[in-house]
């Protein structure tokens, strides 16, 4: 769906701006980090609240700032509860292996409603102007989306394996791996275009901003070609550095088997080396997926079916940012990482823009009309599950 | 006081008003851009100072104020908003500095002291029947992939087994066992969590004289005795814990990194306490440290030119290790002259 310019439309898309710098975050953090430990962990809750204060306060659109309205409180019922349980699954992975199993199964099985009563907690506590955003995607549509690519997953390379293990022998040993790894490859790219895909959606299409709702018209045909550029992005490079690799290896084996052990140190340089190369191909494959779905996705977002986002990141631009944060989280032992988050999301917001038609004035204020789980936020949080927005 | 430039919001929709606030004695006049009311004091909350942001008020009435001007500060702790204290241990320049100093200094502590205490804390209390499992498991599954029988004659591998219970003298350890294999991963001994000492033929071989072999029984011994297994668990699982923490929501590579050096760290200090151990029971049962010193050179020569720098390695330098020994064989030398 297309939204057509008319003489309503500003005349220049609104830039986002972000005004926090490295130097203020980086108080925030090491304080942050500081009486964490000084209170052996209790702090994190009000840690947490302040870090997203700093981050929706100084992210600027229209001479207005954003909000968060969640108390530490609230956040810290969940962390408790969570510290609970793992406290008790170490217990019991000790003495009662079994249960331990049960536990975390149980565990897993509450992540997809962990995640959508998070996004909602979280959305619910988000304003801008005075009017609140809100989430209202439903449970059993998040464990579709969730679980579905893991099922989807476990069948395929349940289907692989049954397959190489029927029709595998040592004479088509060449022919039947490559089949098996492209069958395993082009699995892999549909299931997990395909949920993506969905859970983009889910997560757009029941967010709201007051009475005006996101819509995502991001078609999964578009998506999906993004997805095999990744894959293929990703085999590509990968192969290279093992072919390099695989070739020395040839080299160092010819010199130094007869040796037997002590050719191993030489090994495990050339191993570490390559290692270290497929990391970083990883890392650089995986922040062109994210820059390139990022642009995608918000490029075709609307809000109220009227005002247009865009963003613009560039892919090789945006590699650089990661990969050079990296080397100086590395160098500085990790004291740059709250100046290189900051730089990265300046970036991003640098690159984010929204078209408004006529203005934002229409959008009013709703009343929510479900209870908003904290508990859940904060425990999803705590154990890192989310959706990304 | 002087008027300020700001920001309204009527919390009913997303407009934003630019108005005027003036601070007076029991609320604040806001005009212009069609409003004009006052918010009593009472209905205000002024939103915690966020760095590099406008300062917020929140009226009860829903409404809200965004304020950039830099005297607003000043004018709220005037008609009595005082700021929260902890907000200077973010806002003042020694507060961050102390904040780094706290933070390097609690992890160096924590690394060095703390972590070991908890470990030794652990060992002590913990009894060690609950690991047992693991042993035996652990043998079983070496034994499915990587072991087989050993071919030593098990003339010669109970003659070692008593020798091993009379090295041990009084502290000896009935739960200790002596199990021989034979594997293509060379000459190697090494300890279970359920007391289980293994050694492969292969290190026997390599060594030729039952006195360095009981050396190399002896250290290991030391990591049964000294609960190292179940020590190392605590010491690294909690490093685990804490790197995750730091560096877990930036990147991996930083978590493993940090956790693989730390880690080492702390296998290179079992070693030498293993070391030690080895040392004292020699002594004590009056056997050559040379033989000590024999074991080492025999596996550096197999492994020669594959010393890693010190931090990089798991374990301490052969050089250091046998300088450990020669130390220890002068204070002998001191302490008996006559022998």
């Amino acid at each position: 769906m297309q939204v057509t310019e008319n003489a309503n439309t500003k005349d220049a898309p609104s830039q986002f701006f972000f005004h926090g710098t490295g130097k203020q975050f980086f108080s925030i953090w090491i304080v942050n980090i500081a009486l964490i430990i000084l209170t052996l962990g209790i702090y994190t809750a009000w840690a947490k609240v302040r870090t997203s204060r700093f981050f929706y306060q100084n992210l600027e659109l229209e001479g207005s700032r954003f909000e968060y309205h969640a108390t530490p409180l609230s956040l810290l019922r969940g962390y408790l509860i969570v510290a609970i349980f793992v406290f008790v699954y170490s217990v019991l992975s000790m003495a009662a292996p079994v249960l331990s199993g049960v536990s975390t199964l149980a565990f897993v099985l509450t992540m997809p409603w962990a995640a959508a009563k998070a996004l909602q907690f979280k959305l619910a506590n988000s304003s801008y102007r005075g009017v609140h955003f809100s989430f209202n995607g439903s449970i059993a549509r998040s464990y579709f989306v969730i679980f579905g690519p893991l099922l989807g997953l476990v069948a395929l390379f349940s289907v692989v394996y049954l397959f190489t293990n029927r029709f595998l022998n040592a004479n088509n040993l060449l022919f039947f791996t490559l089949i098996a790894t492209s069958m395993t490859l082009i699995g892999v790219f549909m299931v997990s275009g395909y949920f993506l895909h969905a859970q983009r959606l889910y997560v757009t299409n029941n967010s709201k901003f007051g009475n005006a709702k996101f819509s995502c018209h991001f078609s999964l045909k578009t998506y999906s070609m993004i997805v095999l550029k990744v894959v293929l992005l990703f085999v590509l490079s990968v192969s290279v550095i093992l072919l390099t690799f695989a070739m020395n290896l040839q080299e160092w084996y010819l010199k130094n088997a007869h040796t037997g052990a002590s050719g191993f140190a030489n090994l495990n340089t050339q191993a570490f080396a390559a290692a270290i190369f497929v990391y970083l191909s990883i890392v650089a494959v995986a922040v062109y997926g994210w820059t390139t779905v990022t642009n995608a996705v918000w490029n075709h977002t609307l809000l109220a079916d009227a005002h247009l986002f865009h963003c613009e990141m560039s892919a090789v631009r945006t590699v650089w940012i990661v990969l050079s944060n990296l080397a100086l989280n590395l160098l500085t032992l990790g004291l740059f990482i709250p100046f290189g988050k900051v730089r990265l999301l300046k970036y991003r917001v640098s690159c984010t823009k929204i078209s408004i038609y006529e203005s934002l004035e229409n959008i009013y204020a709703e009343k929510p009309h479900r209870l908003v789980n904290a508990t859940a936020e904060g425990a999803a949080d705590y154990a890192g599950i989310g959706f990304a927005i | 006081m002087e008027t300020i430039a700001a920001s309204y919001y009527d919390g009913k929709n997303a407009k934003r008003h630019p108005v005027h606030l003036v601070f007076g004695q029991n609320g604040v006049y806001i005009h212009g851009h069609g409003i004009d009311c006052i918010e009593l004091y009472n209905d205000t909350q002024v939103v915690e100072k966020v760095l590099g942001a406008p300062r917020t008020l929140n009226f009860s009435s829903g409404a809200r104020c965004e304020i950039l001007h830099p005297d607003v500060d000043m004018q709220l702790e005037q008609v009595g908003f005082k700021s929260h204290w902890i907000e200077s241990l973010y806002n003042r320049k020694r507060w961050m500095v102390g904040a780094c100093l706290t933070c390097v200094l609690v992890l160096i502590l924590g690394h060095q002291v703390l972590l070991p205490m908890l470990g030794r804390f652990v060992a002590k209390t913990l009894p060690s029947s609950l690991v047992d499992r693991a042993g035996i498991d652990a043998l079983a599954l070496l034994d499915e992939h990587m072991f087989k029988p050993s071919t030593l004659p098990l003339v010669t591998q109970n003659r070692l087994r008593k020798k091993l219970i009379s090295l041990q003298r009084e502290s000896f350890n009935p739960s200790v066992q002596l199990q021989f294999r034979s594997s293509q991963i060379g000459p190697n001994a090494f300890a279970l969590p359920n007391d289980t000492i293994v050694m492969t033929d292969e290190l026997y071989d390599l060594l030729d004289d039952e006195e360095a072999v009981m050396g190399a029984l002896a250290h290991e011994l030391g990591h049964v005795q000294e609960h190292h297994l179940l020590r190392k668990s605590v010491q690294t699982g909690l490093t685990g814990v804490v790197t995750a923490f730091l560096f877990g929501d930036t990147s991996f590579i930083l978590v493993g990194l940090s956790f693989s050096l730390l880690d080492m760290s702390y296998n290179r200090d079992f070693e030498r306490e293993a070391d030690l151990f080895a040392i004292e029971l020699f002594t004590r049962n009056k056997l050559p440290l040379q033989k000590l010193v024999t074991v080492h050179e025999k596996l550096e020569r197999l492994n020669h030119g594959a010393d890693r720098p010190g931090y990089l390695s798991s374990h301490p330098s052969a050089q250091e290790r046998i300088e450990t020994i020669r130390q220890a064989q002068t204070k002998q030398s001191v302490e008996e002259p006559l022998l």
